[in-house]
């Protein structure tokens, strides 16, 4: 019995849960590498749309990115926001910044709130299954983790983050005209 | 186990020491006459068997010393000409094994090599030795020698034939001692196979004398019976004539051979004025340390890491001190205040040194393209001569780190790609040498670096086929681009790497990273081609980055900066002073006028907190005489000693950034490259003006 | 000519095996005697003086003195001294040296028996 218990320790999952906007998600939490207070995120000039600015992470100059416009959340949540205040949250509510470590290079996400951090077993996480509809695209969802309340998404983070090079190249034709 | 600060210095020492002997080897490449490459090498790998043992590399020591001896060897006995290419490939194989070495300690693997190999080596050197002497004892005499030897009295000339015993191994040896014995007798006019080859003794056993000599055929018979080792002797009288045609026919036969097959495929030429000078200094310096006990030590032995620290320490003072005077200003304590002013001075005096002894010559990385152009060469067939200028020009030894891919690629290319083959060239009436030029030079903040070639050039016209093949144009808007339009194009990651090799002689590959690499370092690369004469790149690098003066400025909300060095002038903003020129605004300076680029709107900058229009400020930047514009930012804060740090952003286009700061503050401070948007401005309107 | 006298000739190797081998050698030829045995150069040069061989086998690798040195002093002593280098295998350069210098001609260790006697017979009937 000792032993089977050792096996799921070893196997266990550590998995952060945050809010944004209306929708909960989940993370590995090995790509976390801390949580901070939001500071001044200043603009970057020329950039993509979901990226929110860069923050001064320790002396480093890291990216701040917005899910909400990353993960194309916006169309859905725009029905939420006329009767809420979703252009107020855009301000106000950005309270933490999750700093990310994805392939070696620091990237923050705005967060919320952050919701909780649990340890699960790799069988607790349900890979997609069509029925399930949810508001990110497909792509950029592992799986699906079914916490009491409600199903969160466990998002694909290196597939999030893996079209830069795309946007490279679009950068250097775009340079010609 | 040594300490870690031994290896450290091991590896420093080291690396100098390998750096000084390919130099060494290259210089004796060039001349192979001069013993003083010899000597010094001699020395360096003495003072390398003392390195490696130091740190617990026996082995290494070992074999550092049987080159060391060897070299001692090779001191003595002059190295011939025909064996001066093995000598030099066997010193470049040692380098490589050191470099091995030296890269793995750098790892932390402290591993030696193996034993076996030394033995190997040391084996391999005593066959070397063995061959490695002066071996110029027959002299073919030319065809009026021979007439004249001919006509003297009593001269009767002779075919001789002889065969070695298969059992002989000193070949070289029993030839001399024949052809001694033989021009003790009378005269050797020509042997067949040609002497050189007879030398080289890769002779089968047997080869023909023409011989010339008094004494009739038994006494040439008991010349040669006396010899050892000879298995079979012919001796054939011939009259004069057939003689001297069978000469003149041999000679002829073995010239076009030899016309065919030149072995020197490179001829490396390095014409730096002040190499010469340093060069003596160096030697009198050895000689120094030989004769005078005591030395006065000029210069140390930093390690670069420290000097890097030592830079960011620095930076971080000036940022504090700029926090502080910050800080004052509010506080009005003038007492404190004058004496932080009074700061400035020393602060720039050791940003000075701070700079120089970052500063390094190119030569020390550039010396390293002799090896490389000839192994390239090599490789390829091709025959160059690389001539090397301003290698005397410094430069901040992180910038030219980054630049050497950059530079090895291009150099690569030139030889694989530009140059034609010697054949080729010489259809073409050009030299059957490439001329293969390496050029540095300092204007203004930047180091430019030409890589020039005279070789084949760009196939633009496969260009504009590509161009039209992706789809970027039709075929005749294709006609209608500029070499310059084209150049774009070859600069684009995948425009040609997905295509042969040949394609734009197949100098597609990789260009593309070049020039990103370049930019990254906040310089400029430009490609001038014109077919059949040549191609020359230009690499631009700012020659030092780290502290600059900057123009702190407000862009929306956010803080930007420009450096100083680009400004001419700052104005209030005048909205009356505009004026539009098709469509695109202009800003009226005096008399002149200057294009004019409003920074919120050039980097997309949305402003929330609408700043009063009236406060705007305009900044005339120039980058030459002819080319300047006016940016307009929203508010003019104050100037700053800043640490510039470079800025690579995969989410944003960073091409108008030269680099970001932090501030005392801890705001980060965007740097405007106000000249990459100048330049690109005028390229657009070169653009606009040719549709 | 008619004066059956027997060639002199001098051995000069540091090594005692290889001066034995190379005296039992050439004493079978009746002729020819080894009338010394130098084991380093100085030795060979003040032998040399003393006993005026007709033929000297020369060793090259020696301490004090080598072959190449010996060589070089005998044929000071006298142009017409026949040298005949002993060498071993490896050492091409310095036989060619050796033969640069003077010696008339070399053969290689391990030598076979009849070479030896072969080099005597050649060498020593053209001194006459």
């Amino acid at each position: 019995m000792s032993q089977k218990q050792e096996y799921e320790g070893i196997n266990q999952v550590s998995i952060l849960s945050f809010q944004i906007g209306w929708e909960e998600f989940c993370i590995d939490l090995n790509d976390v590498k801390e949580i901070i207070q939001a500071g001044l995120v200043r603009k970057l000039p020329k950039s993509l749309d979901y990226i929110d600015g860069i923050y001064n992470y320790r002396g480093e100059i890291i990216h701040v990115i917005n899910l909400k416009k990353k993960l194309e959340l916006d169309q859905s949540l725009l029905y939420q926001s006329r009767n809420s205040s979703y252009k107020q949250d855009l301000k106000s509510t950005k309270k933490f910044i999750i700093i990310l470590k994805i392939d070696n290079n620091l990237i923050g996400v705005y967060t919320d709130s952050i919701l909780s951090i649990d340890h699960i077993n790799p069988s607790e996480i349900i890979g997609l299954s069509p029925i399930f509809q949810t508001s990110v695209a497909i792509d950029y969802i592992k799986g699906i983790i079914k916490f009491e309340e409600r199903p969160r998404i466990l998002l694909d983070l290196s597939k999030i983050f893996n079209d830069i090079d795309k946007f490279r190249i679009k950068q250097d034709l775009s340079s010609l005209t | 186990m040594s300490s870690k600060d031994d290896i450290k210095l091991f590896i420093s020492e080291a690396e100098d020491l390998i750096q000084k002997t390919e130099d060494e080897i290259l210089t004796l490449e060039e001349n192979p006459n001069n013993s003083k490459p010899i000597k010094e090498l001699f020395f360096t790998f003495h003072t390398l068997k003392g390195l490696t043992a130091m740190v617990g590399f026996d082995n290494l020591s070992k074999f550092c010393h049987h080159f060391e001896s060897f070299l001692d060897n090779a001191q003595k006995n002059k190295v011939s000409k025909t064996k001066r290419d093995n000598f030099i490939d066997m010193l470049f194989e040692s380098l490589d094994v050191l470099k091995n070495v030296l890269n793995q300690v750098k790892k932390g693997d402290m591993k030696d090599i193996d034993a076996n190999f030394v033995e190997d080596i040391k084996n391999s050197f005593e066959s070397f030795e063995t061959e490695e002497y002066d071996i110029t004892f027959i002299e073919a005499l030319n065809l009026e020698e021979i007439s004249k030897l001919l006509n003297q009295n009593q001269n009767k000339s002779f075919k001789i034939y002889i065969r070695l015993e298969d059992t002989c191994v000193f070949k070289k040896v029993r030839l001399f001692i024949i052809f001694r014995a033989l021009n003790e007798n009378g005269k050797i006019c020509w042997t067949n196979p040609v002497p050189e080859e007879l030398e080289r003794a890769t002779i089968r056993n047997d080869f023909e004398i023409y011989f010339i000599t008094k004494n009739n055929k038994e006494n040439i018979f008991q010349i040669l019976d006396e010899i050892l080792e000879i298995e079979n002797i012919v001796i054939t009288p011939i009259k004069s004539e057939e003689f001297k045609n069978t000469i003149a026919d041999l000679k002829g036969k073995w010239e076009l051979q030899k016309s065919a097959s030149i072995s020197d495929d490179i001829i490396i030429e390095d014409y730096d004025e002040e190499v010469d000078v340093e060069e003596i200094e160096r030697v009198s310096h050895i000689t120094e340390g030989y004769t005078d006990g005591t030395v006065k030590i000029m210069s140390v032995k930093v390690n670069i890491e420290y000097l890097e620290e030592l830079m960011n320490y620095f930076g971080e003072l000036v940022i504090m001190k700029n926090h502080i005077s910050q800080l004052l200003k509010e506080k009005e304590d003038r007492t404190l205040a004058r004496l932080i002013d009074k700061m400035d001075k020393p602060f720039l005096d050791i940003q000075e040194i701070l700079f120089k002894l970052k500063l390094v010559r190119v030569e020390s990385t550039f010396r390293k393209y002799k090896r490389l152009v000839r192994d390239v060469a090599n490789e390829t067939g091709k025959k160059i001569r690389l001539i090397l200028e301003g290698t005397n020009v410094e430069i901040d030894r992180k910038i030219l780190e980054e630049i050497n891919s950059p530079l090895v690629h291009l150099l690569r290319n030139a030889i694989y790609h530009g140059i034609e083959p010697p054949k080729e060239r010489i259809k073409k009436g050009k030299d059957e040498f490439g001329i293969l030029k390496l050029r540095t030079y300092r204007r203004a903040g930047s180091i430019f670096i030409e890589v020039q070639d005279d070789g084949a050039g760009i196939n633009y016209d496969k260009i504009r086929e590509q161009v039209v093949n992706k789809g970027y144009y039709d075929i005749d808007e294709a006609k209608e681009l500029t070499k310059e339009d084209l150049n774009h194009f070859i600069l684009l990651p995948g425009f040609s790497t997905l295509s042969d090799a040949d394609l734009i002689s197949g100098r597609g590959m990789g260009l593309a990273i070049v020039a990103e690499r370049i930019k990254e370092l906040g310089g400029d690369f430009s490609i001038h081609s014109e077919k059949d004469i040549g191609t020359k790149f230009t690499l631009d690098v700012p020659f030092t980055r780290a502290i600059l003066r900057a123009q702190l400025i407000q862009i929306a909300d956010d803080l930007f900066a420009i450096p100083t060095e680009n400004i001419k002038q700052i104005y209030f903003y005048n909205p009356n002073q505009v004026e539009y020129i098709e469509g695109e605004q202009y800003y009226k300076i005096d008399s002149k006028i200057v294009p004019l680029i409003h920074l919120s709107d050039h980097l997309n900058m949305v402003n929330e907190s609408e700043t009063n229009s009236h406060k705007k400020i305009a900044i005339w930047c120039q980058k030459d005489e002819e080319n300047s514009a006016v940016f307009v930012a929203d508010k003019q804060l104050q100037q700053l000693d800043v640490v510039v740090k470079p800025f690579k952003s995969n989410f944003s286009d960073s091409r108008d950034i030269l680099g970001s700061t932090i501030t005392g503050e801890g705001i980060i401070c965007l740097i405007i490259d106000v000249l990459s948007i100048i330049t690109s401005k005028t390229n657009e309107k070169i653009i606009s003006n040719l549709t | 000519m008619v004066k059956n006298e027997k060639k002199k000739v001098l051995i000069v190797d540091d090594a005692q095996f290889t001066r034995n081998m190379l005296k039992n050698i050439i004493n079978k030829i009746e002729q020819i005697e080894v009338v010394g045995e130098a084991s380093n150069g100085v030795e060979a040069i003040s032998l040399y003086k003393k006993l005026n061989p007709d033929l000297v086998t020369m060793d090259l690798v020696m301490p004090e003195k080598g072959g190449i040195e010996a060589t070089e002093e005998i044929l000071k002593i006298n142009p017409k001294a026949i040298i005949i280098v002993v060498s071993a295998l490896g050492q091409e350069a310095l036989v060619l040296e050796a033969a640069k210098k003077g010696a008339k001609d070399f053969i290689q260790k391990p030598f076979k028996n009849e070479q030896i006697l072969e080099v005597m017979n050649r060498i020593l009937k053209s001194g006459e």
